[in-house]
């Protein structure tokens, strides 16, 4: 179990993190998803220890990671975003030091175990400095799970694996899921979906979602609708008014025509209005389509939010939330108010 | 610290940097031995030791230079963070893993007046003595190289930086008599050092302010103590540069003396180091 209460971190006048809490469950794989420099790595570092927070507190199974360290480090399995590899040794050697910094009894039995589980068994006599980069994350994935640990924190695991190894890793940590904690971090909203059952979005330092994937496409807006018409853009705008279900109405020239993107709410069905209002208005339809907003669209929208709200002086943010003694919510979480 | 000790001293000697660092000390240490004890005849195997001391000692950042360096480029220190290893333990064991290399040419190097013994009168307790006192410098100069090591991320910078210690820490002690010894030096000597260390301070926490402060309350107070009482200040630059003589403490040695306030300085200086590299260490996860 991993519990993450109010993470501060600045680099110098750069805030990273701005007060990031969440709590992560055994049995789980949970996905960090944000853009590059969303504070993902960083929250991963300080939860591993790699990294000390400006303020606020990550408990690994109980342990404090600052003030109980090697007891909270026991539980810990950590892949960085560049796998911590010494390319004079070979796997082999590699795995049994890693195992024996662990202290673990059978060191090299320990290794042999890792290696087969991710599949460089095949490689382990061979220097790390030769491996293709897909064996380095491999080996650095074993690595992680040296000693069988509770909590395994993978930073962007299959970053240079081809198609199969990709498959093999995401099995690998589907199979973990079952007695581990599990949490990676991707800017890939497929890998995240592909693997995870619980998503945390991450943008501009803060958690703007968090919820199942199930969760999540609740929050997603609802169709846009593409319509091409007879008349002009303001003959359009004119019909398109007051329509139950329509939200925003965008029209774009196209020849002698009008191109109308329609956006509507969230679970409404607006094709027949639309349809009937183009008809009291006159207007003749050429065509009509209608495209459905995923989890992708969802992500792109937290995230540039998060980055408008930075711009207009970090109003809304955690760390504002907390000077003004609110309780700062995610956009939706299903821990509530538990997460803060 | 066990697994750690060993890695850097198989890494060591895997990256021909060991294998090559001991070929040397023993090349210089040869050909010294050769025109000394040999070719002139010469029973006292520390003339030999002290002619070959400096050079061969020039080589110990190749030992240093990679220790923390390399690990902080490749983003490998993210795996020793994330072990259940203290910081102490690690900078320990990397120090006394690149110990171990540099004792093996020692080590080699005890039986050259046994050798030589059988060819002629050798004063083996000076011989030995000096020895000794060669490898308490080096100790320290490890603890300096590695330090050095754990403030950059190339190694290339670090051993430069490490041979420059070593340059400098020789010219200390051959060059101190000869500098002034008005107060006005010693004052500015203070004034130099507290803007050393607050150089230091500023690569230890990346904190402006405090090297600020550091050097602010240096120099002023050296000023201070200045215009109460000058004629503290004449000789003081000398006496202080003299303190740091690393080579010139090794002089009882030399002549058969196991001097202990030096071997006390050796292993103090060598902690000091250790001390400030695991401190360097471990401001990284803080800046």
């Amino acid at each position: 179990m991993i519990e993450v209460k109010n993470l501060v971190k600045d680099y110098g006048a750069v805030r990273a993190l701005r007060g990031v809490s969440f709590t992560l469950e055994r049995g789980h794989v949970y996905g960090l998803l944000g853009p590059n420099g969303a504070g993902k790595s960083t929250t991963m570092n300080i939860i591993t220890g790699c990294l000390a927070a400006t303020s606020g507190d990550a408990v690994i199974n109980g342990h404090d990671v600052y003030s109980d360290a090697a007891a909270a480090k026991r539980e810990i399995g950590y892949l960085p975003e560049i796998p911590p590899l010494y390319p004079e040794m070979t796997p082999k050697e590699y795995l049994t030091f890693v195992a024996k910094a662990k202290k673990i009894k059978c060191a090299a039995t320990e290794a042999e175990r890792v290696a087969a589980l991710c599949g460089v068994t095949d490689v382990e006599g061979r220097l790390i400095r030769h491996l293709s980069k897909g064996y380095r994350q491999r080996v650095g994935i074993a690595a992680a799970l040296v000693g069988d640990p509770e909590n395994v924190i993978l930073d962007e695991p299959t970053v240079g694996l081809d198609p199969k190894q990709i498959i093999e890793i995401r099995r690998l940590i589907t199979s973990l899921k079952k007695d581990h904690t599990v949490v990676l971090s991707s800017h890939i909203m497929g890998e995240i979906t592909a693997v995870c059952d619980h998503i945390i979005i991450i943008a501009e330092g803060e958690v703007v979602a968090s919820g199942t994937v199930e969760e999540l496409e609740g929050l997603r807006e609802g169709v846009t609708l593409t319509v091409e018409s007879s008349g002009d853009a303001e003959e359009v705008q004119n019909a398109l008014s007051g329509v139950t279900g329509v939200t925003d109405v965008r029209c774009y020239p196209k020849g002698a025509n009008t191109l109308a993107s329609v956006a509507t709410e969230r679970g409404a069905d607006a094709r027949g209005a639309v349809f009937d209002a183009y008809v009291a208005a006159g207007l003749k339809i050429y065509g009509m389509t209608s495209s459905a907003h995923n989890l992708e669209d969802l992500f792109l929208r937290l995230t540039e939010e998060a980055a408008a709200r930075r711009a207009e002086g970090d109003a809304g943010s955690p760390a504002d939330a907390e000077k003004q003694g609110e309780e700062y919510k995610p956009v939706f979480s299903d821990e509530g108010g538990e997460d803060e | 610290m066990r697994a750690i000790f060993s890695k850097e001293f198989k890494n060591s000697m895997y990256t021909m940097t060991g294998p090559i660092f001991i070929a040397f000390v023993l090349l210089i240490f040869g050909i010294f031995t050769v025109e000394t004890n040999l070719d002139y005849g010469y029973p006292g195997f520390e003339y030999t030791v002290s002619r070959s001391a400096f050079i061969s000692l020039l080589a110990l950042p190749l030992l240093t230079m990679r220790s923390h360096s390399e690990e902080r480029r490749t983003g490998a220190d993210k795996l020793l963070y994330s072990l259940p290893l203290k910081t102490g333990g690690i900078v320990i064991s990397k120090y006394l893993a690149a110990l171990a290399v540099f004792a093996i040419p020692t080590a080699i190097l005890f039986f050259y007046p046994l050798v030589l013994s059988k060819f002629g009168e050798v004063y083996l307790n000076t011989a030995w003595s000096s020895l000794l006192s060669y490898f308490l410098v080096g100790a320290v100069l490890i603890a300096v190289g590695e330090f050095i090591s754990s403030l950059t991320e190339s190694q290339v910078i670090a051993a430069i930086f490490s041979f420059g210690a070593i340059f400098l820490l020789f010219m200390v002690g051959n060059d101190a008599g000869s500098l002034p010894q008005t107060s006005s030096f010693s004052l500015l000597f203070l004034i130099l050092l507290s803007l050393a260390v607050a150089l230091v301070a500023w690569a230890l926490t990346k904190n402006v302010i405090a090297a600020a402060v550091t050097f602010g309350v240096g120099a002023a107070s050296s000023l201070v103590a200045f215009f109460i009482d000058r004629t503290a200040y004449e000789g003081l630059a000398t006496r202080w540069i003299s303190s740091l003589d690393l080579f010139g403490r090794a002089q009882p040695f030399f002549m058969g003396v196991i001097d202990l306030t030096a071997i006390v300085y050796y292993l103090s200086l060598t902690a000091f180091f250790v001390f400030l590299t695991a401190l360097s260490v471990d401001k990284r996860r803080w800046s």
